[in-house]
C-alpha cells in the first residue's frame, strides 16, 4: 500500500513541478519580452519607439536612439538656423559636415535613378504653394515658370566632400530623405545596444525590427480616401514608409492641392492618392515613395524594381489598388 | 497493469488529497487569470487614450458617444459608433482631422502643435496592428 501512495505522490510531485515550471516560464518571458514604448515630439511629427526584450536594455537603447534622432532633426532640419542646411539656402555658405554631405549624394543617386523624380531642391516651389507658412495659395503659373529655372539638381554640385551651388537662389530641403535617415540611425543605436525586437514609428512611417516576441509585426496601411486601413501587412527587419496626398493640402474650386510637387511641373502631381513602399532600407523607402507619385503607377512600379524585394502598395486616387508583382502575398485584409 | 486498480486510486491519505487540492486549486488560479487577462486585454480595445505631452489625461470608452473639447477649446474630439475622430481643430495643418475616424487597436491620431496623442490599444488578437502607415 505504501508503494501505491508514492506513486501518487510522484505523480503530485510531477504536475506540481510541471507548474513550477510554467510559472518559472511565465516569468522568465515576462523579463525576456518586457515591452516598453516611449513617445516624444520631433521632426515635426512624434516619433514612437516600442523596444521588446529585457528592461534594462529597453530604457536604455530607446533613450539613446531618441537622442541620436534629436541631433538629426537639429543638425538637417533647413528652418533650423545653426543647420549646415540654413547657412547654404540663405547665406549660400558651401556645404562640408559629411553627415549632411554624405545624405546629400545618396539623395542626389535617387535623383538619378528616378530621372529626376525624386528632387531636394524642390523647396521654393513648395514655398510658393504656401506648405512651409501653412498659409496655402494658388501661385500663377508665371511664377511656377520662374521658380522652376533654379529647381533641379543639376545646380548642385559635390566635390572633395563639399556641396556647392551654382546659383544663389537654389535651396535644398532633406524633408523627404531625412526621416528614412533618422530611423536609419535609431536602428543602429538600437541593434548596438543589443535589442533585437523594436517598432520604430516616425510620424507614419515605420521600422519593424526583429519579431514582435514570437510573431511578425503587423503595420496597417491607411485607406487614403476612407477613414479606416486598406489591409494590413505582415513584417520583420524591414522599413513600412508612407506618402499621401491627404497630408498636407488643401481644397480650392474642389480641387485637391497637395504637398508633393512634381519637380519637373512645379505643380501638385495627380493620379495617385497615397503611396506604401516596404525595403531594408528606410533611407531609400522614403525617398522613392514620391517617385511613384511623379512618375503614376505603371513608371513608377517600373522603376522601382531596380531596388530587389523592394514591394509597394499604391492606391489611386480612383480608389483603385494597384501593387509590386509581390504585393498582392503581403497585404492582409483585415 | 502492475500496481494501478481500483485500491491504488481510492486509498489516498490526507496528504494526497491536500496535494490533489493543491493542484486542482493552482489550475482553477492559473484559468481564473487568464479568464480575467483576457477581458482585460479585450476591455483595452473599446477604449482611447489621450495624452498630452506623453501624460494620459483622458481615457474614453469607444462603446459610449460623446464629445469633448480639448487643449483649451482649440480642439473637438467625437466618440461614435465604436470609433473616435478629431472634429475640429484650430491648429494649422489640421493633419489631425484629415485622420478622419480611427477605430483598429494601434491606430493613432497625433497633433503636433497641440502636442495631442489620441491612441487606441493593441489588442492581443492575430489581427492586432502595432502601427499604421500613412
Amino acid at each position: 500500500m505504501k508503494e501505491k501512495r508514492a506513486g501518487l505522490k510522484i505523480i503530485g510531485g510531477v504536475a506540481a513541478g510541471v507548474l513550477f515550471y510554467l510559472y518559472f516560464l511565465s516569468a522568465y518571458n515576462g523579463y525576456r519580452f518586457h515591452r516598453e514604448k516611449e513617445t516624444r515630439f520631433m521632426m515635426d511629427t512624434y516619433v514612437a519607439i516600442t523596444g521588446i526584450g529585457p528592461k534594462y536594455l529597453n530604457s536604455k537603447a530607446i533613450s539613446l536612439a531618441f537622442g541620436r534622432i534629436r541631433e538629426i532633426d537639429e543638425k538637417f532640419n533647413f528652418l533650423n538656423s545653426k543647420s549646415p542646411l540654413y547657412a547654404f539656402n540663405n547665406e549660400g555658405k558651401p556645404i562640408t559636415d559629411p553627415e549632411v554631405v554624405d545624405l546629400i549624394k545618396k539623395a542626389l543617386d535617387v535623383y538619378r535613378e528616378s530621372e529626376g523624380a525624386f528632387d531636394i531642391t524642390v523647396a521654393p516651389i513648395v514655398s510658393l504653394w504656401g506648405f512651409y507658412d501653412k498659409e496655402f495659395r494658388l501661385p500663377s503659373d508665371g511664377q511656377i515658370q520662374a521658380a522652376l529655372r533654379y529647381v533641379g539638381s543639376q545646380h548642385l554640385k559635390v566635390n572633395a566632400g563639399v556641396v556647392e551651388k551654382d546659383d544663389p537662389r537654389v535651396k535644398i530641403d532633406l524633408g523627404g530623405i531625412a526621416k528614412g535617415y533618422a530611423v536609419q540611425e535609431a536602428l543602429k543605436i538600437l541593434n548596438a545596444q543589443g535589442l533585437k525586437s523594436a517598432l520604430i514609428d516616425a510620424g507614419g512611417d515605420v521600422y519593424a525590427l526583429g519579431m514582435k516576441g514570437r510573431k511578425l509585426w503587423h503595420i496597417g496601411i491607411k485607406d487614403p480616401r476612407a477613414d479606416g486601413l486598406l489591409g494590413y501587412v505582415k513584417v520583420k527587419d524591414v522599413a513600412v514608409m508612407g506618402s499621401g496626398d491627404y497630408e498636407r493640402f488643401f481644397m480650392k474650386d474642389d480641387k485637391r492641392y497637395h504637398h508633393i510637387i512634381d519637380p519637373r511641373t512645379g505643380y501638385p502631381t495627380q493620379g495617385i492618392a497615397g503611396v506604401t513602399l516596404i525595403y531594408s532600407d528606410p533611407v531609400l523607402a522614403q525617398a522613392w515613395t514620391k517617385v511613384v507619385f511623379v512618375h503614376g503607377v505603371k513608371k513608377g512600379l517600373a522603376l522601382l524594381r531596380r531596388l530587389p524585394e523592394m514591394e509597394a502598395i499604391v492606391a489611386k486616387d480612383s480608389g483603385e489598388i494597384e501593387c509590386s508583382a509581390g504585393c498582392s502575398r503581403v497585404l492582409n485584409k483585415l | 497493469m502492475k500496481g494501478f486498480n481500483d485500491n491504488f486510486l481510492y486509498k489516498t491519505t490526507a496528504f494526497d488529497k491536500a496535494l490533489i487540492g493543491v493542484i486542482l486549486g493552482s489550475c482553477l488560479i492559473v484559468l481564473l487569470w487568464l479568464r480575467y487577462r483576457a477581458e482585460t486585454v479585450t476591455a483595452l480595445a473599446h477604449k482611447a487614450y489621450i495624452y498630452k505631452e506623453h501624460a494620459l489625461i483622458r481615457e474614453l470608452p469607444l462603446l459610449k458617444d460623446t464629445r469633448i473639447s480639448l487643449a483649451d477649446g482649440k480642439m473637438d474630439i467625437e466618440v461614435k459608433d465604436g470609433s473616435i475622430r478629431v472634429a475640429r481643430s484650430d491648429c494649422p495643418r489640421r493633419t489631425c482631422m484629415s485622420m478622419g475616424w480611427i477605430h483598429h487597436g494601434g491606430q493613432t491620431i497625433v497633433c503636433v502643435p497641440y502636442r495631442i496623442v489620441i491612441e487606441i490599444k493593441a489588442i492581443a488578437q492575430e489581427a492586432a496592428i502595432d502601427s499604421v502607415v500613412y
